[in-house]
C-alpha cells in the first residue's frame, strides 16, 4: 500500500480517502489536486508523511475493501456505445415554446447533464419557469459531505426566490388560498431530469416552512417588494437559517428529524440565474461558476464571467472574513487554501458545523441518536472561536443582455477544474456552428485525383463521429474528462476516466453538473426595439 | 458501338465463387461460354487488378460493351426507316380507356388515336401508369446511382479490357475513353422522387461524395494504381427498381391493349433487346414464345403499388444486386401486406414466414427451446438450419395429421341465373365440370396454344354456382384471364371472395379422425369420398364448407371458414 500512496489520512466515516503527495497514478490521468472539498485534520495530521496510521486498525480494513489500486483490476473495455450511454443518461433538455409569437422568451433552450464521481451523486440542478412571475431559473448545486443539503437547496431555493418576487397581491392571494385549503396556484413549473429524486416525505414540511416565508414577507408590511437582487439574497438567507432551525426544532417523527440533521450537517454551494426578458441575475454563494458566451460582430467569440469563486484564493473572500472576525484569527482563518483548514467554498448553504457555537452543536447532537449512522461529521474544528465563519449569503450579479449574448453555462467546480472560461465558450461555440451547418458541402479545387479524394471523405468521414453529441452539455463533459493536451478527446483517456473504480474516482474528476442556456438573440433586439 | 471486351466477375469469398460457380452452370445451359478462373488468370487478363485477396472469378469471354445512347439512336433510326414516327419533345398527359380497351393518347401536342399503348416509362412508368382512368399500378421505384469517370490514364486504358464486377466489393469498373467509369450498388442505397414529379428534377441530382466513399474505397482497393488518376465527373444518374428485383412486362389486367415494360434494375441494356422481343411477341401473337410468368404485370396485387412499401423494398433490392444470391431467399421489408386472421396466433407459436403475393404464409415453426441462425447467418449454400425442422413437419404430415394455415390461396365465387357459368366454365376448363352438385373438380385453365394458365379446383356449390380455389399468386391473372374470356352481360357474376374465408387444411392420414371426433356427421370414404365439398358443423361452428381435397396428395380436409 505504502508503495501505491504515500501517506493516508482518514478523513470521514463515509470512508473516502484523501491521497496526499504523488501517487503513482495513470499518466493519462491529471494529477491529483486534492479535490475532495472536505478535509478533516485530525491528530494522525501530526504523524510525518510516508508512514500509514497503524493505531486504527478498523478503518485500515474498511479502506483496503473499497480500493483497488492495483492496476490489473481495471477494465478499460467500454464500447464507445457504452461510454455514450454512460455520458448520455443525465441528459435533460427543454424548449421554451414560441405561444404567442410576439412576447417571444429569451431563452431559447436549455441543455443540461451531470456525470457523477461520487456515489451518489452529490450534485444537483434545478430548471423551472415562473408561473406568478415572469422568467426562468436555472440552478446548480454543489453538495459536500453527502448530497442531503444539495438535494434539498435544489427542492427549495427556487420557491423561496419566487416567493420573495412576488406581488402582495399574489401572496395575499396563495395565502388564502391555503387557508381555506383551496387549491393554491402552482408557483413553479420545473423542468426535471426523470432520474432527479424528491424528498416526498418532507415536501409537506418545507411548504409548511416557505408558507412561514411568504407571511413574513406579508408582515414585512413593504408596498414596493424586493427588487431582484434583495429578492435572491433574502431568498438564500431565510432557505439557510430556515435549514438551520428545522434541526433545532422538536422533530416527532424520526425520519424528518434525521433529513433534517443530514441537510444542516452537509454543505451545498448553488449558484442560480434568474432571467426575464434581457435582465440576467446570477445568484451565487460558492464556488459553481456561470459565464456568458459572447460573440462580437466580428464573429469571434469572447467570454463573460458572471460570477466570482468564493474560495481561498479569492482576495476579496478573504478580506471580507479577515473583516468579520478579529485579527488575532487572520492566520487561522485558510489553512492549506481552505476555511479554518476543512472547507474549500468559503460561502455555503448548510455546514452547521462552521455556522453554530460549539454549545449549540452539542446541545443538537447530543439529542439526536445516531449520527454515526447519519454519516454525520461530528467534530469542532481547531482555532474555531467566532462563529459563524460560514453563510450562504450570495453575491448576486446583474447583466442586462445584449444580442451578442449568445448562451449562459452554468457549471458546477467539477467542470472548472478541468476546463477553462475559455475552453468552455470555444466549445459551446464550436458546437453551435456544428450544429447550425450540419456537414458543409465538399470543396475541393478540380482536377483532383482519386487518392486525394479517398483520403478527404475517409477524414470527413472520421470528422462526422465526432460530433456526436447532441446536448451540449454533454459535450462540454466529454471534453472536460476525454481531453488530451491537444484539446482533442481521447477515446481511451475517455473510457479509462470513466471506468475509474468509485473511490479512484473522487481523485481525478469531481461530480460535475453542466446547465447551458441559449439565449434567443432576436427576443433581445426586440426588446431593445419596443423600449 | 459493339466492343466485345468479356467480364470478369470477382470472388473475395469462397460462399462467392458458389455463387458465381452457380451462375456459370447457369450460363452454361444456355450456351454462353464462361468459365472459373483463378486469381493468377485474373490478373494476365487485366493488368491494374490487386489479386491478393482473391479466390477466384467467372470469366464470360462474349460479354460486350455498348453505349446506351448510341444503341437507343441506333433503334430509333432503324424504326424509323420502317415508318415509325418518333415524337421527341411530347409529353403524355393522359391515356383515355374506352370500355376496358386502350383508346387514345393526349399529348401536350394533341391527341393520337391508338389500339395499344406500351408504358416503357423507365423510373416515370408509374406516374404515366396513374395517368389513366383505371389506374395501372407498375411498382417501381427510383433509387440514386452514382458512377465516377475519371480523365484517362498516363497510359490509356485499351478499350479491349474486360470489365470487372467485384460483387464484394459492390463495383464494377469498365474502361472509358482511356479512363475509367466505375460505380456500384451501395449497402445504404437513397431512394428518391418518392412523392412523383420527378421530370423537370432530374437534370439538378447533386453529386454526393461521401455516400460514394465506400465504392471509391472499394475501387482504390482493386485497382491501387488508381490513386493518381484524375477524376472527371461523379454523375448522379437515378435508376428504377421493382419490389423482386425483376423487371416488369406484359398487359395490364385493368385496361386491354395497355402494355407495360419498365423497371429493369439497372440492367436495362442487357435485358431490353430480349425484352422488347418478348413484348413485341406479346402483343401480336397474344403471347412470348417463352414463358415469362416470372416478369408478368400480374404477378403484383395493387397493395405491392404503395409508395411506402416501394420505398422500403427498393432500399432492400438495391443492395441485393451484389449480395450472394441464396436459394430460397425471402425480403425482410414491406411485409406483412396481407395476412390471415391467424397470422397473431401463428407467430406466437414461433412461425417463421415467407412471403407470396403479398400475403404472409407460414414456412415452418420452430419449435420452442431452439433457436435459429441471424438471418445474415443463414445465408448458405449448404444445408440451410430449419431443415431438420421442415422434415419432421412433412413426417408429421404423412403419419399423423396436421393443420395448414391455406387462407392465402384464391377464392371465386362464380354463378348465374340460368345454365351460363356452367357453359362457360366448361369452355375456360379442360376438365368436365357437369358433376353432380358437391363434387369437387381439379383441372386447368388452358389458352389457345393448350399451355396451363392456371391450375386450380372447382366446387360445384349448387347448379349454378361454382366455388374456385386456385393459387396464392393467382389472383391478378386468373381474374383478368377469366374476365378475358367470360361473355359480358349475360347475367353471369364473378366475386373474389379471397378474404371472405380462413382456409385450414387438414392432413394426414388421422385428418379424418380429428374431424369426426368435432363432428357427429359420419366421416367414413362411403360417406365422404375424396373430392367432396358439404357444408357442415365442425365444434361449435356451423356453416363450414369442408371439402375432401389437398393439394398435395395427402389424405384430409380443407376447411373454409366464414370469417366472421
Amino acid at each position: 500500500m505504502s508503495r501505491t500512496v504515500s501517506s493516508w489520512i482518514l478523513s470521514s466515516a463515509r470512508n473516502s480517502i484523501v491521497l496526499q503527495g504523488k501517487g503513482r497514478l495513470y499518466s493519462i490521468c491529471v494529477p491529483n489536486r486534492n479535490k475532495i472539498k472536505w478535509k478533516l485534520l485530525s491528530k494522525t495530521h501530526l504523524y510525518p508523511a510516508g508512514s500509514c496510521i497503524l493505531n486504527d486498525p478498523f478503518p485500515l480494513k474498511k479502506v483496503f475493501r473499497h480500493t483497488s489500486t492495483e492496476e490489473e483490476h481495471f477494465s478499460f473495455q467500454l464500447s464507445p456505445s457504452q461510454i455514450n450511454d454512460i455520458l448520455r443518461a443525465g441528459e435533460l433538455s427543454h424548449k421554451t415554446l414560441d405561444l404567442d409569437g410576439k412576447n417571444a422568451n429569451s431563452v431559447l433552450r436549455f441543455e443540461s447533464n451531470q456525470l457523477a464521481s461520487n456515489s451518489p451523486i452529490e450534485d444537483r440542478r434545478s430548471a423551472a419557469t415562473c408561473l406568478q412571475t415572469s422568467g426562468m431559473m436555472f440552478g446548480v448545486f454543489d453538495g459536500h459531505a453527502g448530497s442531503a443539503c444539495a438535494q434539498a437547496v435544489s427542492e427549495r431555493l427556487l420557491h423561496y426566490i419566487a416567493v420573495s418576487l412576488m406581488s402582495r397581491q399574489t401572496l395575499e392571494e396563495i395565502e388564502l388560498a391555503v387557508e381555506c385549503m383551496k387549491p393554491v396556484q402552482p408557483i413553479l413549473q420545473w423542468h426535471k431530469h426523470p432520474n432527479d429524486i424528491e424528498y416526498r416525505e418532507i415536501t409537506s414540511q418545507y411548504f409548511e416552512n416557505l408558507r412561514v416565508y411568504w407571511q413574513h414577507l406579508l408582515d414585512l408590511d413593504t408596498e414596493l417588494g424586493f427588487s431582484l437582487e434583495e429578492a435572491m439574497i433574502s431568498a438564500f438567507k431565510r432557505l439557510d437559517s430556515d435549514i438551520s432551525l428545522e434541526v433545532q426544532a422538536p422533530q416527532e417523527n424520526e425520519l424528518m428529524r434525521n433529513i433534517a440533521l443530514q441537510v444542516a450537517f452537509s454543505g451545498a454551494t448553488a449558484c442560480v440565474a434568474h432571467v426575464d426578458r434581457i435582465h440576467l441575475h446570477v445568484a451565487n454563494t460558492g464556488d459553481c461558476r456561470a459565464i456568458l458566451g459572447v460573440q462580437e460582430e466580428d464573429g469571434t467569440w469572447s467570454t463573460l464571467p458572471l460570477t466570482r469563486d468564493h474560495n481561498a484564493f479569492d482576495e476579496f473572500e478573504i478580506r471580507r472574513l479577515k473583516r468579520e472576525h478579529p485579527r488575532s484569527e487572520e492566520k487561522t482563518l485558510f489553512v492549506n487554501d481552505r476555511l479554518l483548514g476543512i472547507l474549500m467554498p468559503s460561502r455555503a448553504f448548510g455546514d452547521v458545523q462552521l455556522k453554530w457555537s460549539k454549545e449549540l452543536q452539542h446541545s443538537v447532537l447530543e439529542n439526536s441518536c445516531d449520527v454515526e449512522a447519519l454519516n454525520i461529521y461530528q467534530y469542532i474544528p481547531p482555532n474555531y472561536h467566532t462563529p459563524p465563519y460560514l453563510t450562504a449569503e450570495p453575491e448576486v450579479t446583474y447583466h442586462k443582455l445584449r444580442s451578442k449574448d449568445k448562451f449562459l453555462v452554468i457549471a458546477s467546480d467539477g467542470l472548472w477544474e478541468m476546463l477553462s472560461n475559455e475552453q468552455v465558450v470555444k466549445l459551446v461555440a464550436g458546437h453551435l456552428t456544428e450544429l447550425n451547418v450540419q456537414k458543409p458541402q465538399l470543396a475541393f479545387e478540380k482536377p483532383v485525383n482519386l487518392g486525394y479524394m479517398h483520403s478527404l471523405l475517409l477524414q470527413r468521414k472520421n470528422r462526422g463521429t465526432t460530433l456526436l453529441d447532441q446536448n451540449i452539455a454533454t459535450h462540454l463533459i466529454r471534453h472536460a474528462i476525454g481531453s488530451n493536451e491537444y484539446g482533442e478527446v481521447d477515446p481511451e483517456k475517455l473510457a479509462a476516466m470513466l471506468t475509474l473504480p468509485e473511490d479512484l474516482a473522487r481523485m481525478y474528476r469531481d461530480d460535475i453538473t453542466v446547465t447551458v442556456v441559449y439565449f434567443n438573440s432576436e427576443s433581445i433586439e426586440n426588446y431593445y426595439g419596443n423600449n | 458501338g459493339y466492343v466485345r471486351t468479356g467480364s470478369i466477375s470477382l470472388a473475395q469469398t469462397q460462399d462467392r465463387l458458389i455463387s458465381l460457380k452457380r451462375i456459370a452452370s447457369s450460363l452454361k445451359v444456355m450456351g454462353i461460354p464462361c468459365e472459373i478462373i483463378t486469381p493468377k488468370q485474373v490478373a494476365q487478363l487485366h493488368p491494374l487488378i490487386n489479386i491478393h485477396d482473391l479466390v477466384g472469378a467467372m470469366y464470360v469471354p462474349e460479354d460486350a460493351l455498348v453505349s446506351s445512347a448510341n444503341v437507343s439512336l441506333a433503334l430509333a433510326t432503324a424504326a424509323s426507316r420502317n415508318g415509325v414516327q418518333i415524337h421527341e419533345r411530347t409529353s403524355v398527359s393522359h391515356v383515355s380507356v374506352q370500355k376496358g380497351h386502350v383508346a387514345a393518347v393526349e399529348t401536350d401536342r394533341g391527341q393520337i388515336q391508338c389500339q395499344y399503348f406500351v408504358n416503357c416509362a423507365g423510373q416515370w412508368a408509374y406516374e404515366l401508369g396513374h395517368s389513366v382512368e383505371e389506374p395501372v399500378n407498375i411498382p417501381l421505384h427510383a433509387c440514386e446511382h452514382f458512377y465516377l469517370l475519371t480523365h484517362p490514364l498516363k497510359e490509356p486504358l485499351a478499350s479491349n479490357l474486360p470489365t470487372v464486377v467485384d460483387p464484394d466489393g459492390r463495383i464494377y469498373i469498365r474502361n472509358w475513353q482511356g479512363g475509367i467509369l466505375s460505380g456500384g450498388f451501395e449497402k445504404n442505397p437513397k431512394p428518391l422522387f418518392t412523392e412523383g414529379r420527378n421530370q423537370l428534377e432530374i437534370h439538378n441530382l447533386q453529386e454526393d461524395w461521401d455516400h460514394f466513399e465506400p465504392l471509391l474505397s472499394a475501387l482504390l482497393r482493386r485497382m491501387p494504381e488508381l490513386e493518381a488518376l484524375q477524376i472527371m465527373q461523379l454523375v448522379n444518374c437515378p435508376e428504377s427498381f421493382t419490389p423482386d428485383m425483376r423487371c416488369i412486362m406484359g398487359e395490364s389486367p385493368a385496361v386491354r391493349g395497355y402494355f407495360v415494360l419498365a423497371g429493369m434494375n439497372s440492367a436495362g441494356i442487357s435485358y431490353g433487346g430480349g425484352a422488347g422481343k418478348y413484348l413485341a411477341e406479346w402483343m401480336v401473337n397474344g403471347y412470348p414464345t417463352e414463358n415469362v410468368w416470372p416478369l408478368d404485370l400480374k404477378r403484383f396485387g395493387s397493395l405491392q403499388s404503395s409508395r411506402t412499401f416501394l420505398r422500403h423494398r427498393v432500399m432492400e433490392v438495391m443492395p441485393l444486386m451484389c449480395d450472394l444470391k441464396v436459394p430460397r431467399w425471402d425480403f425482410q421489408t414491406g411485409r406483412q401486406l396481407r395476412t390471415s386472421p391467424l397470422y397473431d396466433r401463428l407467430d406466437a407459436q414461433g412461425a417463421r414466414w415467407m412471403e407470396k403475393h403479398g400475403f404472409e404464409r407460414v414456412k415452418y415453426f420452430v419449435p420452442p427451446g431452439k433457436d435459429l441462425l441471424d438471418l445474415d447467418q443463414s445465408k448458405t449454400f449448404y444445408k440451410p438450419d430449419w431443415f431438420d425442422i421442415v422434415g419432421s413437419e412433412v413426417k408429421c404430415c404423412k403419419e399423423a395429421v396436421c393443420v395448414i394455415d391455406m387462407s392465402s390461396f384464391t377464392k371465386f365465387e362464380i354463378s348465374s341465373t340460368g345454365n351460363q357459368a356452367l357453359e362457360s366454365l366448361q369452355y375456360l376448363f379442360s376438365n368436365d365440370l357437369d358433376v353432380p352438385v358437391g363434387h369437387v373438380v381439379h383441372t386447368g385453365m388452358l389458352n389457345e396454344k393448350g399451355g396451363y394458365e392456371n391450375d386450380c379446383s372447382i366446387a360445384r356449390l349448387s347448379k349454378r354456382s361454382f366455388f374456385m380455389i386456385s393459387p396464392t399468386d393467382q389472383q391478378v391473372h386468373c381474374w383478368a384471364w377469366l374476365k378475358k374470356h367470360l361473355p359480358e352481360d349475360s347475367g353471369l357474376t364473378m366475386e373474389d371472395v379471397t378474404w371472405k374465408y380462413t382456409a385450414l387444411n387438414l392432413i394426414g392420414p388421422r385428418a379424418v379422425d380429428v374431424l369426426s371426433e368435432l363432428s357427429y356427421a359420419p366421416m367414413t370414404a362411403e360417406h365422404f369420398p375424396s373430392l367432396f365439398c358439404k357444408e357442415m358443423s365442425v365444434g361449435y361452428a356451423n356453416g363450414i364448407r369442408v371439402m375432401s381435397i389437398t393439394h398435395t396428395g395427402e389424405p384430409g380436409f380443407v376447411l373454409y371458414i366464414p370469417i366472421e
